[in-house]
């Protein structure tokens, strides 16, 4: 097994381009992608822990997404102020509960009778629904990290890290199946890890911040 | 060697904040030195890290897959282009998909345009995977069909492996659905909230591509078929579908599987040609989708049930036919026939099969068009189509239709054929037919099923077996059908009747047991007839049985075993009662989406009830709310619901549950006069709670009479324990007061 050649093809420098400025140009479609795909997963799984269904978690993204393209575009947003990931948190969390409004009020009509519960009652605590929201963007994060790995590493040494840190193998029946050393696999874990912190570090500066990769 | 590395240095390189050079020198020490090889492995920071790894890649959801597509990019981000790799020169990037980066690319030998397809992952080149794939590529190159999308070449250069292909002019059917989908979704966020003028919301909707090339009328065609006339979008998905299913059969005689079949692998050109591109390319990876390469980008939503079995099932051509028909369930229904949370999920939902139908999803989808969709998709091979070109033929069939229904005969007229061709067996089926429509028991719904594998039994004599076997498997969902609508409404005895049916029909099914024990439980609570404590056999029965189960169904029957019968929960103490519930809800809440035929309402009922014999009212009216968000005909939720309201002191709101109650107790003829005797004692409680003694007197004796004139000819056939009509109805349960 060859030792990892880091992949010209992902590039990770910060760019001086932020990926907010870019809104502001309504044709900048590259722009606008690379911000739903950044953060839309994040609002997504979020609406549906908190109990959307699968449709109205895609009307939640569009609509957090909007939101916050519309008031940026007003300058609603100070980056001084707040962290764009607790703004974006609140913006979700008051479309998610829209929409679960929407749907008891939807529901309750069609069973004709009055909402009795609250939408309030069914959502977890503001706290809560914080950890939540930071536990996707955590996850996010690491998925983002992996992806990259993925594209930059050998697969051996990926399949060594699965099998070993994620499936719980002992490093002598990884060292087998794969054929390698147990110092690769070994290897494979705290190489793949180490990797993992180092970029989870930059794409959490860069997601933070808003900035392009 | 080099000397080991000091601790601090471990702790930096686990928190990445060495430079790449030490880095590097401390893996080259760690490759000799196994000590420090295992120290680092274990360093503390990265304890927390895994945690979280695995916390990410379990919650890896579907979202991902939906959202990689084609994403363009500046030239100079791009490395490869303007390169030279062999015979290709790079122009430009097309997209980016699961396993590798697509350019358009200009071989130069040739001056033709092709498109060059980059592998992501380089792989080792003595993996038995990589001489497959060699094997498999070269006869994949030489497929020729207007329906594939053809290899040209395919090699390597340095790390990079990379093919060769036709360049076509279209878009990615995954795009096209999406397109779809989000269509579907304006419409009807349009007519529930008008039109929008927010400029913002036009940014977003708009196609990712512009169409103006007029290159796309095909999927435009689509498009608009879907909101015009939808019976025509059937129609042309049913005939794109079956030009690929003959581009599979093609490919199957030839040998080769695809193995990837998914909407994301078709290719849908302006000419209205619908290709299968990637073909033998699976194979790259030694398990397709199972690696950590698949990880992160595959999806296992198209994979069939023998290839989420990883290696432990032997895959042949038919896996392509069930992936094929998962990618026709997703055009239909606009969305992937599984959604879980996990991949753990998704695999355990595809390894038992348990489908919405599309019909539930779409009242608009033909039935014919849902069968085929169905068959190709069903768990065991065997009960497929046995070849691409069958399903071919059945879609044509259906496309087709009108020309055949023109020249079909009545089903009498049919009957009386079959019965003069085929003597003996088959009249049998013709008589069971005959009988069974004649007793007027089966719902149109199964009645049409029936004829249908009538009809194709006549057609394919040779599958006559598994043809059976299906009729087989058609009755016992009748059978729960019914069971279900049955209890719904408080027909105790006519439910037990029919999961009676269920358990004898099918042997080795535990869902039989599961509801009967369910039906059991929620007669006792009522406190008549059906209520003869058999329930706690049935969930043994239902646990003990060998058939396959997914874990949370275990969950769900191990749970209902450890409830106690439901005169004795009001006796349960706090401590015990509130972790049984919280565990309870957890377990309901996670598998209430994959119990079928209304199990998950019947589920959430009991627990209401038994949190509210437990005093825990706001949990019950909220597990109350639950069943009748899965069921909303549910009488006995109704009737649960209202008598906690009364409990917590809202007697207003408790009557409109009542009332409502009464009327679907009302709305359904009782064929048992144990069943009826129940509705009327239910129906008399409920007239309580609407604070009308007289008239739930009244309902009283109507129920009373039933029962006596019921019980004196055949005395047997009561509960064990004797009706307790006295007592009836038992809720609310004591503590409560």
């Amino acid at each position: 097994m060859t030792p990892v050649d880091p992949n010209p093809q992902v590039p990770l420098e910060v760019t001086s381009t932020s990926l907010l400025e870019g809104l502001m140009d309504p044709h900048n479609d590259r722009v606008w992608t690379e911000f739903f795909e950044r953060y839309g997963p994040i609002v997504r799984g979020f609406a549906r822990k908190l109990g959307l269904r699968e449709h109205e978690a895609d009307d939640a993204v569009q609509e957090t997404m909007v939101t916050f393209v519309t008031k940026y575009r007003e300058g609603a947003y100070d980056r001084q102020k707040g962290r764009l990931r607790s703004w974006l948190c609140g913006l979700a969390s008051h479309k998610i509960r829209h929409i679960l409004d929407r749907r008891r009020c939807r529901e309750g009509r069609t069973a004709g009778q009055a909402d009795r519960t609250s939408v309030l009652e069914s959502i977890p605590e503001e706290d809560r629904a914080t950890e939540m929201w930071e536990a996707e963007w955590r996850q996010a994060v690491i998925r983002y990290c992996l992806d990259l790995i993925r594209n930059e590493s050998d697969p051996t040494r990926l399949r060594a890290f699965e099998l070993y840190t994620l499936q719980g193998w002992s490093a002598e029946d990884v060292a087998a199946e794969l054929g390698i050393t147990r110092n690769m696999v070994y290897l494979s874990k705290s190489r793949v890890l180490a990797r993992v912190a180092e970029l989870r570090k930059r794409i959490n500066r860069a997601w933070e911040e808003g900035t392009l990769l | 060697m080099s000397p080991c590395p000091s601790a601090i240095q471990l702790d930096k390189y686990a928190a990445g904040e060495l430079p790449p050079s030490e880095v590097e020198a401390i893996d080259r020490h760690a490759q000799e030195c196994l000590a420090c090889a295992e120290r680092l492995a274990c360093a503390p920071p990265f304890e927390r890290l895994v945690e979280d790894v695995k916390e990410a890649s379990q919650a890896e959801t579907v979202v991902v897959e939906q959202v990689v597509h084609v994403q363009p990019s500046p030239p100079e981000q791009d490395p490869l282009i303007g390169q030279v790799i062999g015979d290709f020169e790079v122009r430009r990037l097309i997209g980016s998909g699961g396993m590798g980066t697509v350019y358009e690319a200009e071989q130069i030998s040739l001056k033709r345009r092709v498109a060059l397809k980059v592998l992501h992952a380089p792989v080792g080149a003595r993996t038995a995977g990589v001489l497959r794939f060699g094997r498999e590529a070269q006869a994949a190159a030489r497929l020729h069909h207007t329906n594939i999308v053809s290899v040209f070449a395919q090699g390597r250069s340095g790390p990079l492996r990379y093919y060769a292909m036709e360049m076509i002019d279209g878009t990615g059917l995954d795009q096209i659905i999406r397109e779809m989908r989000r269509q579907k979704d304006r419409d009807r966020a349009g007519a529930e909230r008008g039109p929008t003028n927010d400029p913002a919301v036009g940014m977003v909707r708009r196609p990712r591509r512009p169409s103006n090339r007029g290159e796309f009328d095909m999927r435009r065609r689509l498009l608009e078929l879907d909101r015009i006339d939808p019976r025509k979008r059937f129609d042309l998905v049913a005939r794109l579908v079956a030009n690929v299913a003959d581009a599979l059969d093609y490919a199957h005689q030839q040998g080769v599987i695809h193995r990837d079949v998914k909407p994301g692998n078709m290719i849908l050109s302006a000419d209205g040609r619908l290709s299968l591109t990637d073909f033998g390319l699976a194979r790259m990876l030694e398990h397709p989708g199972m690696t950590i390469a698949g990880e992160f980008l595959g999806s296992p939503l198209y994979m069939s049930p023998e290839q989420v079995a990883a290696g432990r099932v032997p895959v042949d051509h038919r896996t392509d036919i069930y992936s094929l028909g998962a990618s026709l369930y997703e055009m239909l229904c606009l969305r992937p026939p599984y959604s879980g949370e996990t991949r753990e999920q998704v695999i355990s939902q595809i390894r038992e099969g348990k489908l919405v139908r599309p019909r539930k999803i779409n009242r608009r989808i033909p039935r014919d068009l849902e069968t085929v969709c169905l068959k190709a998709m069903q768990v065991d091979p065997n009960h497929r189509y046995q070849t691409a070109q069958e399903m071919a033929d059945d879609l044509r069939r259906f496309a087709d239709r009108f020309a055949i229904r023109a020249r079909r005969a009545s089903l009498l007229n049919r009957a009386g054929k079959f019965v003069r061709r085929h003597s003996l067996e088959t009249a049998m089926l013709g008589a069971i037919l005959v009988v069974l429509m004649a007793a007027g028991l089966i719902a149109i719904h199964y009645q049409r099923q029936i004829n249908e594998y009538a009809e194709e039994l006549y057609r394919n004599q040779e599958y006559g077996d598994e043809m059976w076997k299906n009729l087989n498997r058609l009755r016992v969902e009748r059978a729960l059908e019914e069971g279900h609508r049955a209890v719904a409404f408080c027909r105790f005895r006519e439910a037990r009747q029919a999961f009676a049916e269920v358990t004898r029909l099918a042997k080795n099914d535990p869902v039989g047991y599961l509801t009967a024990g369910l039906t059991g439980y929620l007669g006792e609570i009522v406190g008549v007839e059906a209520g003869r404590s058999g329930f706690a056999e049935e969930f043994r029965k239902a646990l003990e049985l060998p058939g396959p189960r997914p874990p949370a169904d275990l969950q769900v029957i191990r749970l209902l075993t450890r409830l106690p019968p439901p005169s004795q929960v009001s006796r349960m103490r706090d401590e015990e009662l509130a972790p049984l519930l919280l565990r309870a809800r957890q377990i309901t809440d996670a598998s209430v989406r994959r119990l079928t035929h209304g199990n998950g309402a019947l589920l959430y009922v009991v627990l209401s009830w038994v949190a509210l014999a437990g005093g825990q009212k706001p949990q019950a009216l909220e597990l109350a709310h639950q069943a009748l968000d899965v069921q909303p005909n549910l009488a006995l939720g109704y009737f649960i619901r209202a008598v906690i309201l009364v409990a917590m002191g809202q007697v207003d709101e408790a009557r409109v549950d009542a009332r409502l109650a009464v009327r679907l107790l009302a709305s359904r003829r009782y064929n048992q006069p144990g069943d009826l005797a129940v509705n009327y004692f239910l129906r008399a409680a409920v007239l309580k709670v609407l604070d009308l003694p007289d008239e739930a007197l009244r309902q009283s004796r109507m129920a009373m009479e039933v029962l006596a004139g019921y019980r004196s000819p055949r005395p047997t056939s009561m509960t064990t324990s004797g009706p307790r009509p006295t007592s009836v109805p038992s809720g609310p349960p004591r503590r409560v007061k």
